[in-house]
């Protein structure tokens, strides 16, 4: 079996280190590196980013894909979605890359397994699982949560050890399991929604203010969410409230036909467009025939919902609209 | 449980015609149109507001709206929230989308369209007064001796221009489910009027054609073994180029050249045709002046077929079978051969040659395969199963059936039946397309019928369990349709899952009264257009489902929300009817549903 070197230590020792070994010996593959690592080593380090994004680019280190950081394991739907989505835009846009094996913490929201279905991942490799199974979710999503993997710190291995063995990225070894007989138990999430934050609830009335007014701040905004990962409330709840100021929610910029649809995010797209995103949950666990009305954007439509499902609309030009699987 | 009660509902009807016909009155080219203010109307709409350009008030309050992109008809008193907006488009209800002129008379509406004009009929109907009126457009055009699938026609909306014969690649497949709205109307009519009554008199002798021409596809071959032929053409229809046609030449029968048979390198194969087709079924043909000589069979059998030969054959000897023993004694005919040919061919089954069809495989050696063996075992390994059950209940036998259906549950045929997500989904994945975009409708169907059959036939309460299991591992793909003719078979077998009747009422209430299939407008400002998980440029849908009269017709085995991109062919197309007749004879059987007394 293939050994998993993994780069546990963010250090700049640690890359260099793992770098060398990549020159000294064509065979080993790296994995490691999560979004916010690299993003912090761009800056720290460009040269040392550029070399690390040689190998990305060349296929022989893995970053780590999931959530841009990883620390938080009981997070909202939005945060998690907006924790994934920078992280897979990012590697889009950095690297022109879609992993599709999701690699983190098992965050404890039911959505966790619609969101990161709807990113693009086919399976994830978490940090606390220990066994091979189905996580399957609201609205028949499913994922492959792979734990039999032969992981060692590629700082710990020596030059004996890389010659003596094979190693294989943690992508293509999780993918290769889709080609075996699989006889695994299937594994529901429980019902449990994460609570949002006050800077949170902030950030996204400031959202929504922002597509009530037609103002973009769109850089403020992501700049504000990648605060929140890291923890720095405050300095998110600051900017928020700038965009604020003595704005109200319009309660009737958008309506539904029901009450149990919780609205998680009115916000214009990340893309810099003038599409506006609306994505929503159900949470009374029942299905529904909705029909969604926002007069200000010209748009009304319908749509069906599963039980705590989410779902993401993209009211585009003239008010027409495409649900998108993508946390936009 | 208590039947739904169904109620009398309004019913689209349509008549095209020139605006210089005489019909159309002149009032409709004095309307002066003024676009409607609609700022803060209630509903979503599926013209943007600004391409609606006309609108009039008809009875009871109705007000129809005219656009650039089609007809809009709002019913602020609707009883039922699918009802209070209403949708027309090109090409099944227009002749084209820009409406230039609306005129209601009474529930009714006059629109003008350049130079053509549609008279829109609101009529109200019962559930089984629309199936009625399906019923007899399909008898009338797109059944050929017996068979039903589709019709094509010479000129476009004119069912009155059917060619009379047509290409169906499943001809057993499509009739034996035409045959279960015939056979269930015949049962429900016999139970409630009696056996003597005129209409059950009509029902049973449209059921038993029905039944005659899926039983002659086991015949029309002429082979010893127990073969069924997907399809049969008589001298004078033209022979598609697809698949593998055999023409019949006294004792043997020719492989005609087509593309894949010159593919194959079969051109010319010749395959004796001595067995006997009964004269009972023979008449189908030779009533029409066809000798055996007149005919061209489809080989390269599918799963497709004989897995609704098989619902067929059970339900046809439950039904029709106390009645006419004749008939009843050929059904047993036709389940021994078939079921011995595919045990001796190891589960597969056989061309004459030896080989096995393409998609006609149920051993151990398939689902060994990577890929689609390996995906496909739980649904065929089922199948199989089923095919033995019915075999011991249609011929009362058990002996070599029961001992390999035995062998069968002991080597884990049962046992791979309820993997079928599993296998699905890491299938799927595992050819890096997304579930959703993966999924085969034709398996839908064929999974809907085998365990049908299996959770009414099986009494070990063990297996029982195990095929229930299994059947709800489908649920998901079956039930989202909201087509009672998938809802239906699942409650007959599993009594414990929960449906909404209401959804299930308006798929039959918003049915139209012609399967005329023309494509509608699905590119609707009230339906959001489905981005693909993966941006795959497979199949593009929209994500919600919409009632029947407002998209395309189609069989079971299509994909409701794919959105269709306008095809002129399909004006001239024309479907049978079973989707809906299939679905209410079947309720009213069951006791699911009943008419409102």
């Amino acid at each position: 079996m293939s050994k998993i070197a993994v780069l546990n230590e963010f250090s700049i020792e640690a890359v260099r280190d793992a770098l060398q070994k990549l020159d000294d010996f064509k065979k080993l593959i790296v994995n490691g590196l999560t979004a916010f690592e690299l993003n912090e080593l761009e800056k720290i380090d460009p040269t040392l980013f550029d070399a690390v994004a040689k190998q990305i680019e060349k296929e022989r280190w893995y970053p780590s894909v999931g959530l841009w950081v990883s620390d938080d394991k009981d997070m909202s739907e939005e945060k998690l979605i907006r924790n994934i989505l920078y992280s897979v835009t990012y590697f889009k846009e950095k690297f022109q890359k879609e992993y599709r094996v999701f690699q983190g913490a098992k965050i404890y929201n039911d959505a966790f397994t619609q969101v990161i279905y709807n990113a693009g991942f086919d399976a994830c490799v978490l940090d606390s699982e220990t066994e091979t199974y189905w996580l399957d979710s609201a609205a028949y999503t499913r994922t492959l949560v792979y734990s039999d993997l032969e992981k060692v710190d590629v700082n710990d291995i020596d030059d004996d050890f890389i010659k003596a063995n094979d190693f294989e990225s943690v992508e293509d070894e999780v993918m290769a399991v889709y080609q075996r007989d699989l006889d695994l138990k299937s594994v529901k999430q429980p019902v449990y929604s994460g609570e949002a934050t006050e800077a949170e609830k902030l950030l996204e009335k400031a959202e929504r203010i922002c597509v009530q007014q037609g103002r973009k701040e769109n850089e403020d905004i992501q700049n504000c969410w990648i605060s929140l990962f890291l923890g720095e409330e405050d300095t998110a709840a600051d900017v928020a409230e700038k965009i604020i100021g003595d704005s109200v929610i319009d309660e009737d910029f958008i309506k539904f036909n029901f009450d149990e649809v919780k609205i998680l995010s009115v916000k214009y797209a990340e893309d810099g467009s003038d599409d506006v995103v609306i994505r929503i949950k159900e949470t009374a666990g029942k299905e529904k025939a909705l029909t969604v009305m926002c007069d200000a954007l010209d748009a009304g439509f319908r749509a069906e919902i599963l039980p705590y499902e989410l779902q993401t609309f993209r009211i585009i030009k003239d008010g027409f609209v495409e649900e998108t699987p993508i946390g936009e | 449980m208590k039947p739904y009660i169904l109620k009398p509902h309004l019913t689209r009807k349509i008549t095209f015609m020139k605006k210089d016909d005489p019909r159309v009155p002149q009032a409709l080219f004095e309307t002066v149109n003024t676009a409607p203010d609609l700022a803060g109307f209630p509903y979503p709409l599926p013209s943007k507001k600004s391409d609606y350009t006309c609108f009039a008030e008809g009875a009871n309050g109705v007000i129809w709206y005219g656009a650039t992109t089609g007809l809009t008809r709002y019913d602020a008193k609707a009883e039922r929230a699918e009802d209070v907006i209403m949708y027309f488009s090109a090409h099944r209800h227009l002749d084209n989308n820009n409406i230039d002129a609306i005129l209601p008379e009474g529930d009714n509406v006059w629109v003008l369209n350049g130079d053509s004009v549609s008279y829109i009929e609101m009529i109200m109907l019962t559930c089984e007064e629309r199936g009625d009126l399906l019923r007899e457009e399909t008898h009338k055009y797109v059944m050929r001796r017996g068979m039903v699938c589709h019709m094509n026609t010479t000129e476009p909306k004119k069912i009155e221009t059917a060619l009379g014969y047509t290409s169906c690649d499943n001809d057993g497949t499509f009739t034996a489910g035409h045959f279960v709205g015939e056979v269930f109307r015949y049962a429900v009519l016999k139970r409630e009027l009696g056996a003597d009554h005129p209409k059950t008199i009509e029902a049973r002798k449209a059921a038993t054609l029905n039944c005659e021409a899926i039983l002659l596809l086991a015949y029309v071959h002429g082979r010893e073994e127990g073969f069924i032929a997907r399809s049969y053409h008589v001298t004078g229809e033209p022979l598609p180029d697809d698949g593998h046609f055999y023409q019949r030449k006294g004792d043997v029968a020719i492989c005609c050249e087509t593309s894949e048979s010159k593919k194959t390198g079969r051109v010319g194969e010749e395959v004796p045709c001595t067995h006997p087709i009964p004269d009972r079924l023979a008449k189908l043909y030779r009533d029409l002046g066809y000798t055996e000589d007149d005919i061209a069979y489809k080989a390269d059998t599918s799963s497709d077929e004989v897995t609704c030969h098989y619902m067929h054959m059970r339900l046809a000897h439950d039904i029709l079978g106390p009645d006419d023993p004749e008939l009843d004694e050929i059904i047993k005919d036709v389940c021994r051969r078939t079921t011995t040919h595919i045990i001796n061919g190891n589960f597969e089954f056989l061309e004459h040659s030896g080989k096995p069809t393409t998609w006609a495989k149920w051993s151990k050696r398939y689902f060994a395969t990577a890929g689609s063996g390996y995906v496909d075992a739980p649904l065929n390994a089922s199948e199989m199963l089923m095919y033995l059950k019915v075999t011991m209940h249609v011929t009362g036998e058990s002996g070599l059936w029961q001992e390999t259906y035995d062998k069968l549950i002991a080597d884990g045929y049962a046992d791979l039946s309820v993997k079928h997500f599993d296998r699905f989904f890491q299938g799927a994945i595992g050819v890096g397309a997304s579930p959703e975009e993966d999924l085969m409708y034709g398996d839908n169907f064929l999974a809907l019928l085998t365990f049908w059959m299996l959770c009414t036939l099986e009494k070990d309460e063990e297996l029982l369990a195990t095929y229930r299991r299994a059947y709800k591992t489908w649920s998901g793909t079956l039930l989202r349709e909201m087509n009672a003719g998938y809802a239906f078979p699942m409650l007959a077998g599993c009594p414990d899952i929960e449906l909404d009747f209401e959804r299930l009422a308006d798929w039959f209430y918003r049915h139209e009264i012609t399967r005329h299939a023309a494509l509608l407008n699905l590119e609707r400002h009230d339906v959001p257009i489905k981005r693909l998980r993966h941006g795959a440029d497979v199949q593009k849908e929209i994500s919600v489902l919409l009632m029947p009269d407002e998209r395309s017709n189609e069989k079971y085995d299509r994909n409701p929300f794919q959105l269709l991109e306008y095809d002129t062919s399909r004006n001239s197309h024309y479907e049978g009817c079973y989707p809906y007749t299939f679905a209410y004879w079947m309720g009213r059987y069951y006791g699911f549903i009943a008419e409102e007394a």
